[in-house]
């Protein structure tokens, strides 16, 4: 229990110092709202207008003081309406979430359910095939751009074959944006549960079993699965911001209206009170994905692996 | 035999409606933000989606024409305006006096974006089809002020807008669609087929979407998509002039910039016809307006190396050996910032320093991510802008925006007096060929100054199916699906 309000305090203190880093990161930023907004929309930006917009969204008041307001309704509920759209974000968030969750979390699956036997294959046949085909994914998701990638999946789906439909409601219009974004994410969690099975299978315990006649890619999957599943853990963590940051380029380029083409219109004309929301809620992510995996290592190795090292 | 001719006539019937049904599909990086046109700038896409009209507005040739009011005169400090009276919303109620009334001060009440011009507005009904519009600041030019979209009309009933274009809602979704069927009420009855508006945030998807035949009408194509569109049978392009001028703001408050004869010489040194085959399209600037309005300077902008040098000879910057100017020991040299928002500005920027360093600068190319602010705060020298040159039909906005010294978004820091008591004129002239002369003057002692390089009016291309291979684009954005849209099925 102790433990538990000990993570949870951790969490909130975390939180608080985000939203102060949002909140000044966010105003830092060059340029005013309302004056881009209005050039944005070739419409005059005079004093009159520009300090009645202020005056609307509260930014004629001091930092501190704004800061103040915002975090206190932040916490109660309610995050502000968008300068853009006009409409409260949290119902813009929650509007576009299940687009960014389904593409985001798509493709955490999909990259976790192959990078597992991808891995082990790799670890098991060191320079097999396998194994370059895992080193030439991590590098060409290194290396081509996601908008790239997305852009030639649709000419050759959409385009040429008319195999998928671009833009027609459904879950076959997922499935592009998914395989892009689950090729950036593949590549470091194959790399780090490949590097724990090959440690595995270095230890000495390993070297035992297969002196005893055991065959290496059972015993490697056996023996390593539990420690090379603690990298994999906290790289997934680490991966995590994929779901709700990591989505922007394909939900532009396969016109999806998630979190993070709202972001990017949103970050053009500086509306502060969506990008503070956003930061808000990747943080919160953070935190959540970080707590689920230091639980679920303590699940994998409740005393945790001292004895694999070479 | 008969029996199966006979099923697929039958077949065919069925199926004949269908067919006629299917939706022109138009494909835009901007979609409404919201259906509700007093939320920010949702009035401008609602007005563009063929949903939203106002009561004047800017024809092909850039004139402001009647639309909803049949007139405005001026009535002492107030303004009359006659409305038509065969106008219906899309529910089918009627467009009079008291509609205006309400959607005018729901308007200016909840949004300061659509008193930037008129301020709060009183509405006096005078009869079924006339009202007396009094504003809180005073307005030279009635008919452009009510052609500008914060005051498109529209009827709330419950949580339901109608308005009384073309087309009508049926189905919305934030950020993606919008799907619209022909308006049964509109004041001129026509077949026209239903029609969805897809937000397509990025210009290469839109081109892959129209090759894909999933879009119809794909708006504002990047020209690097082309050549490859050419090559698909069935599709055509259209490419366009459109009102969103390119220009170069010189910072006066900065050498070199700070002396009028550089400044002068800049403007004379650019060949803009190069300009314009950089870009694979547009015209030669004539000045802040493209051609088509009527207010436009006619005449092109010149290209004059030799009086640029000696104009920059005057000024005491002397070229050395190599063709390199100095002064005092100083290189004459300068910031040339572009910005990716406009790609063709990256273009452009090359092609400009190639141009002036022949004239004896030095130009250092730089692009930034935030252009707006950076203007705003004046950090910069020469920096590329694009912008609606007359988004009311009227060539005294932009003017009093960008170059009165006061002016809100006057990032050249010009301060001339001159300019001034030519905007204040223009105040104060009402009739329609007087404005032209005064806006024309005042752009005459502009180019004295020359605070502004105008470099170029570009073209925007529309790429088009064979299904809608007729359709015409406007020179602008704020009409994309029109009354006069129609479909081959």
């Amino acid at each position: 229990m102790g433990r538990i309000l000990g993570e949870v305090g951790r969490a909130a203190i975390h939180l608080l110092a985000a939203s102060a880093l949002a909140f000044f990161i966010v105003r830092a930023m060059p340029g005013d709202p309302a004056v881009l907004l209005l050039l944005a929309q070739g419409q005059a930006a005079d004093p009159a207008t520009v300090a009645a917009l202020h005056a609307q969204w509260g930014l004629d008041r001091s930092l501190p003081g704004q800061y103040a307001a915002w975090l206190g309704d932040f916490l109660a509920g309610d995050w502000r309406t968008s300068f853009r759209t006009g409409r409260p974000i949290f119902e813009e968030f929650a509007a576009r979430l299940p687009v960014t969750l389904t593409v985001g979390f798509g493709a955490f699956a999909l990259a976790l359910g192959v990078a597992g036997p991808l891995a082990e294959a790799a670890a098991a046949r060191p320079h097999g095939w396998q194994d370059r085909v895992l080193d030439a994914a991590t590098l060409g998701a290194q290396a081509v751009p996601g908008f790239w990638l997305g852009c030639l999946l649709i000419w050759v789906f959409a385009v040429e074959l008319r195999a998928i439909a671009l833009f027609e409601a459904g879950p076959q219009r997922y499935v592009l944006p998914i395989a892009v974004v689950a090729l950036a994410v593949l590549g470091p969690l194959a790399q780090v549960y490949r590097a724990g099975l090959r440690e595995v299978a270095r230890s000495d315990y390993v070297r035992a079993a297969l002196a005893r006649g055991a065959p290496r890619a059972r015993v490697v999957a056996q023996q390593g699965r539990r420690y090379a599943a603690l990298g994999l853990l906290s790289t997934a963590a680490a991966e995590a911001g994929t779901v709700v940051g990591g989505t922007a380029v394909v939900e532009t380029v396969f016109g999806l209206p998630g979190i993070g083409q709202f972001v990017v219109d949103s970050i053009a004309v500086r509306d502060f009170f969506v990008l503070q929301a956003f930061f808000m809620v990747a943080v919160a992510w953070m935190l959540l994905a970080s707590l689920a995996a230091r639980l679920a290592r303590r699940l994998v190795a409740p005393g945790g692996f001292c004895d694999v090292a070479p | 035999m008969i029996r199966l001719l006979f099923l697929a006539f039958l077949s065919f019937v069925a199926a004949a409606p269908a067919l006629a049904q299917r939706p022109v599909v138009v494909g835009q990086t901007f979609i409404a933000e919201s259906l509700d046109p007093a939320q920010g700038s949702a009035g401008w896409a609602l007005q563009s989606h063929g949903l939203a009209e106002t009561l004047f507005t800017v024809d092909r040739e850039g004139r402001i024409v009647p639309n909803l009011a049949r007139s405005v005169v001026r009535d002492g400090e107030a303004w009359r305006i006659e409305l038509r009276d065969d106008v219906r919303f899309g529910d089918g109620s009627p467009f009079d006096a008291a509609a205006l009334r309400d959607a005018f001060v729901r308007s200016t009440r909840e949004n300061p974006r659509a008193r930037a011009q008129t301020g709060h507005v009183e509405i006096d009904i005078l009869g079924a089809h006339a009202v007396r519009l009094r504003t809180e600041l005073p307005l030279a030019a009635a008919d452009s002020v009510l052609a500008e979209f914060p005051l498109v009309v529209y009827r709330v009933a419950g949580e339901r807008f109608h308005f009384t274009g073309p087309y009508r809602a049926v189905e919305y979704r934030r950020g993606e669609l919008l799907r619209l069927e022909p308006n049964p009420h509109y004041r001129v009855p026509a077949a026209r087929p239903p029609v969805v508006v897809r937000r397509v945030a990025d210009t290469q998807t839109l081109a892959l979407g129209l090759e894909s035949g999933e879009i119809d009408i794909a708006f504002n194509l990047a020209v690097e998509t082309l050549p490859r569109l050419a090559r698909r049978a069935g599709l055509s392009v259209k490419s366009t002039p459109v009102a969103y001028q390119y220009m170069a703001f010189l910072n006066t408050a900065r050498a070199p910039f700070d002396d009028v004869r550089v400044r002068r010489a800049v403007d004379l040194g650019v060949d803009r016809a190069q300009l314009v085959e950089a870009v694979r399209g547009g015209e030669v600037a004539t000045g802040m307006y493209p051609r088509f309005f009527p207010f436009a300077t006619p005449e092109r902008r010149l290209t004059d190396p030799v009086e640029a040098a000696r104009l920059l000879d005057a000024a005491g910057w002397i070229a050395g050996a190599n063709g390199q100017r100095f002064k005092d020991g100083r290189p004459l040299e300068f910031v040339l910032t572009a910005y990716p928002q406009r790609p063709d500005f990256v273009t452009l920027a090359p092609v400009l320093r190639a141009q002036l360093e022949r004239l004896g600068f030095r130009v250092r190319l730089e692009t930034s991510e935030a252009i707006t602010p950076q203007l705003q705060a004046k950090r910069f020298e020469m920096a590329f802008w694009a912008m609606h040159a007359a988004p009311g039909g009227d060539g005294a906005y932009v003017l009093e925006q960008y170059l009165r010294s006061q002016g809100p978004t006057n990032f050249t820091g010009i301060a001339d007096a001159s300019i001034d008591a030519a905007l204040d004129r223009l105040r104060t002239t009402d009739a329609p060929a007087a404005r032209i002369a005064a806006v024309r003057a005042t752009e005459a002692l502009v180019f004295a100054q020359a605070p502004v390089v105008y470099l170029m009016t570009p073209v925007w291309h529309v790429g088009l199916s064979a299904r809608v291979a007729d359709y015409v684009p406007y020179p602008s954005d704020y009409y994309i699906v029109r009354a006069d849209l129609r479909a081959r099925d």
